[in-house]
């Protein structure tokens, strides 16, 4: 059999099918449930995936993948309240449109551009990943692979740190929690104390539940409190007309090619590329002044730019091994333990991975889409949730997960440390994407350093060391340099990390202004966040 | 579960567009602890005990964290003389702790350890029967989250816990034969 009989024969399984509906139910749920991020839902289904076959469990994970970039946009435009990071710059245009009475219109468009981005972003992967895998294959040597992972980490630090002293110590935690266990070298150990249950290391799945489980509920159970903003009630029409459709195009086409563009770049996912999408859309709108007021085109830029980053984002993590964003980390870890080891060498062990990744990404879309046109109603009342059922259910689960991942009650304990570390260090501005990816990638760099530090005695320098592996490790540098300089020349009060940083403060402030004259005019409902406030949900940038 | 359940809430300690506030002690705190950490990651990284010297120009299994717990130390010293001689940074992006919030933290950090404890109990016998313990405590486990948390009607905090129990118990210690 071919590559790509093999790869669809796989999703003809009924079992794959039932898992993509649960991927489905699940990945609307987290999204639609402001403060659930998909990589939460993402570790936490990790814990009862892996007993699965391997497309089966990445059924349910890039099912939920898929669905959260849907089931965000609900609260986004109803409540102003982003369910996702990467839904942050809908609320934009989403809620204004909502005030205006629009809320069934922006839902609409939000539902079918984004299926445009993520299709858009479908083809990119099924086209560009076998190449990408084998230019690293044949290119990548020891030390590329070295510098490749320095730099995957550095942009991780560059894009979400707003210090980016605390972020390169979040990587070098990461890094330093990956030498706990066995040195494969040469057998030494190293931090175990002992500990019988460290020999293999840290449990990387208990980690990330951990870090972006427990962490992220012990955040809301510090912060929670209750809010204002009621959830839009009247929704309006529902279906675009022909001349609404027409304005969407020239939006749609400049943020498609900022989210395909910034997906392909490890750690930016779908908040940044939203933001950006938008901001290029109104640069070339032809009517930039309705943006932030309840813009077509402003709700289609944000929403197809932040969902066409998932393909760029699968295409780097399955072809290089470098995690597009933090969900794409939490798989590599989920893939590992199935042993398919995202990386080069992938696609040629595997490349009936390509045609099933691709066709489940493919049906999970259009399930979504089409739920996403018919259940919006229904969606609005889950926000109404109450929270003490949400957070105990939230930890039971993360503790079940955790459990199942190797029937030992050491990990589910590995799992709360890491919680109370998680949120102390969310409550200190230190991102955990850096930690996370370090610890994911740390035993790899390691081991093509000490490569490429035993082959470099026996040949020149720039034999050993590429063109490649030098520019990796330029970008990597400059990937904390620039940020660095970026913000020291701001005021101090007005630092941020990038993804908090890439609209100005005039912009800023114009929109806020805009969302605050709508709910005096139109108080369709209580009160309104206001822009500044979810932006400062950005800290999940590695989502 | 229904939407109507009486559910408590904490009044606000600060209104809905205040952020946290920057602390200078927060920050020195917070390098000392990364200093003392990284330095103490350092030291065990000199202690790691080798089977055998690694041969020239290859790495042992100490270089690797020699060279990160160096740069953490470096890292954290340069953040300690920040915390200390500029203004604390801002935290405008951070959403500030609420009344309630820390204790509901660590009631919960504080049943999950002793569902942990509990847990690896196993099972007990009384009365001459041997009586799984895990569906008992995480009932409890349940409940006192539940309550923690804010639910105060009785029918939520019976129905709910026993439901989830029953869910759990059912889906993954029989039929994905979880050894629970």
């Amino acid at each position: 059999m071919n590559p790509f009989l093999d790869g669809v024969g796989a999703l003809l399984d009924p079992m794959v099918f039932l898992y993509i509906l649960v991927g489905l139910l699940l990945g609307f749920l987290v999204g639609a449930f402001p403060g659930i991020t998909a990589t939460m839902a993402v570790a936490l289904a990790a814990g009862f995936t892996l007993t699965l076959e391997p497309v089966q469990g990445l059924a349910v994970l890039l099912t939920i993948y898929v669905a959260a970039n849907f089931g965000d946009r609900v609260p986004s435009i109803l409540v102003n309240t982003p369910g996702t990071p990467a839904s942050i710059a809908t609320t934009l245009d989403g809620y204004p449109m909502a005030k205006q009475g629009r809320a069934g219109l922006a839902l609409t468009i939000s539902a079918i551009v984004s299926a445009i981005g993520i299709l858009a972003s479908l083809v990119l992967f099924a086209v560009a990943a076998v190449p990408v895998a084998q230019l690293a294959r044949d290119y990548f040597k020891s030390p590329e692979l070295f510098a490749l992972v320095v730099f995957g980490i550095a942009i991780m630090i560059g894009i979400s740190s707003k210090s980016m002293l605390k972020g390169i110590l979040a990587g070098a935690f990461g890094l330093m929690l990956g030498t706990v266990g066995t040195y494969a070298a040469t057998a030494d150990q190293r931090y175990t104390f002992g500990t019988l249950e460290l020999v293999e290391g840290f449990n990387f799945i208990a980690v990330i539940i951990g870090l972006f489980g427990i962490a992220e509920l012990f955040d809301q159970l510090l912060t929670h409190h209750e809010s204002k903003v009621r959830p839009i009630s009247s929704l309006g029409r529902w279906w675009p007309n022909r001349a609404e459709l027409k304005q969407t195009r020239r939006a749609l086409a400049v943020s498609g090619t900022v989210g395909l563009g910034v997906g392909l770049i490890p750690a930016a996912g779908g908040d940044i590329a939203g933001l950006i999408g938008w901001d290029r859309a109104r640069r070339v709108s032809k009517h930039p002044e309705e943006f932030g007021k309840g813009s077509i085109e402003g709700i289609t830029a944000s929403d197809t730019a932040s969902s066409a980053t998932l393909g760029g984002s699968l295409t780097t993590t399955m072809a290089l091994g470098i995690p597009g964003d933090s969900v794409m980390a939490v798989m590599i870890g989920s893939m590992i333990v199935w042993g398919i080891t995202p990386g080069p060498t992938l696609f040629s062990d595997r490349p009936d991975l390509v045609v099933s990744i691709t066709g489940i990404m493919l049906i999970a879309t259009i399930l979504s889409l089409g739920l996403s046109l018919v259940r919006m109603r229904g969606m609005v009342k889950l926000l109404d949730v109450p929270r003490p059922y949400l957070w105990s259910g939230i930890l039971i689960f993360c503790i079940i997960g955790t459990y199942a991942t190797s029937n030992s009650l050491f990990t589910v304990g590995t799992m709360l440390v890491f919680g109370v570390i998680g949120v102390l260090l969310k409550r200190m501005s230190v991102p955990a994407g850096p930690v996370v990816l370090g610890l994911l990638l740390g035993p790899l760099a390691e081991e093509n350093l000490a490569r490429s530090l035993a082959i470099l005695p026996t040949r020149p320098f720039f034999d050993v060391v590429s063109p490649i592996a030098i520019i990796l490790l330029v970008l990597a540098v400059l990937s904390i340099v620039v940020p660095a300089i970026r913000n020291a020349r701001r005021p101090a009060g007005r630092r941020a990390s990038l993804a908090d940083s890439i609209l100005d403060d005039d912009t800023v402030s114009e929109i806020e202004k805009d969302h605050a004259s709508l709910d005096e005019d139109a108080p369709l409902t209580g009160a309104t966040a206001p822009v500044s406030a979810t932006r400062a949900t950005t800290e999940e940038t590695e989502k | 579960m229904t939407s109507t359940d009486t559910v408590v809430t904490d009044p606000p300690v600060f209104t809905d567009n205040e952020s946290a506030k920057s602390s200078r002690p927060l920050e020195i705190a917070f390098a000392v602890i990364a200093l003392t950490l990284a330095a103490g990651y350092l030291y065990l990284g000199t202690q790691i005990e080798l089977r055998r010297p690694a041969s020239a120009g290859q790495i042992d299994a100490r270089f690797w964290p020699l060279v990160l717990g160096t740069i953490g130390v470096a890292v954290s010293l340069v953040l300690l003389v920040i915390a200390i001689t500029r203004p604390a940074s801002s935290r405008e992006d951070i959403e500030p702790v609420q009344r309630g919030g820390v204790p509901r933290v660590i009631l919960s950090v504080a049943a999950t350890t002793a569902f942990i404890v509990l847990w690896s109990l196993n099972a007990i016998v009384a009365f001459g029967y041997r009586i799984e313990i895990f569906p008992i405590i995480a009932a409890i486990l349940m409940l006192v989250l539940l309550l923690v948390y804010g639910q105060r009607r009785w029918q939520g905090l019976v129905i709910f816990p026993l439901a989830m129990t029953a869910f759990i118990y059912v889906l993954f210690g029989m039929l994905l034969r979880v050894p629970l």
